[in-house]
């Protein structure tokens, strides 16, 4: 209540209205009642076998029903007298059971348990997709990691002031083109007729078409190209900040460059580092797209399969399910990295 | 026999340059194919085997008129974004600039934590929670689940600036009898202008640019992103590079003026 009367205090009523109500907005509605609601989607699943029995028991009936109408016409041929009113009586009822059992039918049972977690551990190809999934993202991760590594740093400590511009602008570029095309420029050099193979083949490398888009390579290349950037930024932004005195003061004392780089600057750019790698992660394990135009049926990224029980399968509480397991696997990851780096989040977030 | 230290130096700035040569070289080799193949005219995006320059891939993007469509939906969804995303980030940013309380580390991290998350688990959340209150997939429900996210990142811009905000300004304008409306509309707003401008862009662009998030929300819509991909598994013709072309050239341009202008800042 305090904290209420200090903003009313220092913004004035309207304003600390705006300030609270807005963010309160976002927070409860946006962020977390989706999520929330997405969890619970995941532990519940409508129950089959009670659906089943419903609709057993309405074609039972339906069939009482049809039996019934026909003796009801056997009665009244000409359809004018009326008939048995019993035998009508015994017809409304019936019909009036029917109707229930489908109102009934029409919103199955939610029965909540963890099946649709077990099916996730016993389906052996989407738990090895899964798997993969990790596996892959954590690769991408290590490999733009080392990639951008010499790059920031050349940008941050090395380069003079204009060539540095002039990079920086070739850095850009690619990192605001959008990820779909950039995914597509690949697809034109892996593909079996792309670049890559009518090159080789024409300075006579290769006879044959090498095959990239059938395994896991193409969509790692593409990933890895996709995503180093959000790599670079955030530690050339930390490098930016190292003092170069530091770095001669090492040498002056007899350091080598690889020692340079262990003890001096790769502790001071660890939150950039840390960023990049949350970042890169995180983008990697939830693409969609990179997969999709690179990927050919046996390099199912997890998402895909989300989507599929989203859109072909229609098992939205399977799907979600799925999805609550991606994102607490990012959820890990951004806690590992916290604790390995031992950097806090805050100063984390300030890095984006 | 051991390397003087000069040569060792040389040597290691040859390798760095290389180094250099090679990435920027991946970056862009890439880009290069995908343009040059818009002139070219065979019906399968390709530069080898180059056959004749045309300028035919134009024309036909510029006549399928449902990239167009979709580029209509991508702007609208990206102008309602913007309507959200700024008031909320601002008032987001504020708060937490201002607010004196423990529970501010805990806010902040909540408010940042669509940032972390992956899009597409953003956009299957929005779908189960507004699909549950009778709202179906659409532009609109694209719109909201963009701003989740976007929202965050138009926080950080407004709260990075706002920390800079020197606190004597305000105070001397409500000492001189200014009212609190008085003071935002007169002091705080006009200090944020550059801000706006720079919080509306990035999160029309991240709009724009979005497909994660927007493939489980779109519904049987179509954004610009989703129509490229889809033209891209199927039925792929260089009309998609004759596109790319274009943002490509808006893109160099855009990012030009850009690091001119922070030259100039």
């Amino acid at each position: 209540m305090n904290h209420w009367r200090r903003l009313v205090m220092q913004n004035g009523i309207i304003m600390a209205l705006l300030m609270v109500s807005l963010p309160a907005f976002w927070l409860v509605v946006m962020i977390i009642a989706p999520q929330l609601m997405m969890i619970d989607y995941s532990f519940w699943h409508e129950d089959n076998l009670q659906l089943a029995s419903w609709e057993k028991a309405i074609s039972e009936k339906d069939e009482q029903m049809v039996d019934l109408e026909a003796r009801l016409a056997e009665q009244q041929p000409g359809g004018t007298s009326a008939g048995d009113p019993a035998l009508e009586d015994q017809y409304q009822q019936l019909a009036a059971e029917v109707s229930q059992l489908e109102s009934q039918a029409d919103q199955p049972p939610e029965v909540y348990s963890l099946k649709n977690y077990s099916y996730l551990a016993g389906n052996r190809l989407h738990r090895s997709i899964f798997l993969k999934t990790i596996w892959s993202s954590l690769l991408v991760t290590v490999i733009a990691l080392v990639i951008c590594y010499p790059v920031s740093f050349y940008l941050a400590q090395i380069a003079p002031r204009r060539q540095a511009a002039v990079l920086f602008i070739g850095l850009i570029i690619p990192y605001w083109i959008n990820e779909i095309l950039r995914t597509f420029a690949w697809l034109m050099l892996l593909s079996y007729n792309g670049f890559i193979n009518m090159f080789l083949d024409s300075v006579g490398l290769i006879t044959e078409p090498i095959e990239f888009l059938d395994g896991n390579a193409g969509v790692l290349i593409g990933m890895t190209y996709a995503y180093v950037l959000f790599m670079v930024f955030p530690t050339y932004n930390l490098l930016r900040t190292l003092d170069r005195n530091q770095i001669e003061a090492a040498r002056d004392l007899g350091a080598g460059w690889l020692r340079i780089h262990l003890r001096i600057a790769i502790p001071h750019a660890k939150p950039g580092l840390a960023v990049g790698a949350i970042t890169t992660f995180m983008l990697a394990a939830g693409s969609y797209a990179v997969p999709a135009i690179l990927g050919g049926p046996n390099s199912l990224w997890f998402t895909q399969i989300i989507y599929s029980w989203f859109f072909d399968g229609g098992n939205w509480n399977q799907g979600a399910a799925y999805a609550f397991m991606l994102l607490a696997i990012c959820l890990l990851f951004v806690t590992v990295m916290a604790r390995i780096t031992g950097v806090d989040f805050k100063d984390l977030t300030k890095r984006f | 026999m051991a390397l003087s230290a000069n040569t060792k130096r040389v040597l290691a700035r040859y390798l760095l340059n290389g180094y250099l040569l090679l990435f920027f070289g991946y970056l862009f080799l890439p880009l290069v194919l995908m343009v040059v193949a818009a002139f070219n005219t065979p019906a399968i995006p390709t530069v080898l085997p180059w056959r004749q320059f045309t300028l035919h891939w134009f024309t036909v993007l510029f006549d399928d008129a449902m990239i167009w469509d979709s580029v209509v939906n991508s702007l609208v969804i990206g102008a309602g974004v913007v309507v959200l995303a700024i008031p909320i980030g601002l008032s987001a940013a504020l708060l937490l600039t201002r607010l004196q309380s423990r529970s501010q580390p805990f806010l902040y991290a909540l408010l940042v934590s669509p940032i972390l998350t992956p899009g597409v688990i953003l956009g299957i959340s929005t779908l189960i929670f507004w699909n549950q209150m009778g709202l179906q997939g659409g532009l609109l429900l694209t719109v909201i689940g963009q701003t989740t996210f976007i929202a965050s990142f138009s926080m950080l811009i407004f709260m990075a600036q706002l920390q800079r905000l020197d606190p004597a300004l305000e105070e001397a304008a409500l000492d001189l009898g200014a009212s609190h409306i008085q003071t935002y509309t007169r002091i705080i707003f006009p200090y944020l202008k550059a801000t706006f401008v720079a919080a509306a862009f990035i999160s029309f662009l991240q709009s724009f640019e979005n497909y994660n998030t927007t493939l489980f929300t779109i519904g049987a819509d179509r954004t610009m992103t989703v129509t490229i991909a889809s033209m891209i598994r199927l039925g792929l013709t260089p009309e998609v590079n004759a596109l790319a072309v274009i943002f490509v050239g808006i893109t160099v341009i855009v990012a030009v003026l850009y690091t001119m202008l922070r030259k100039y800042d």
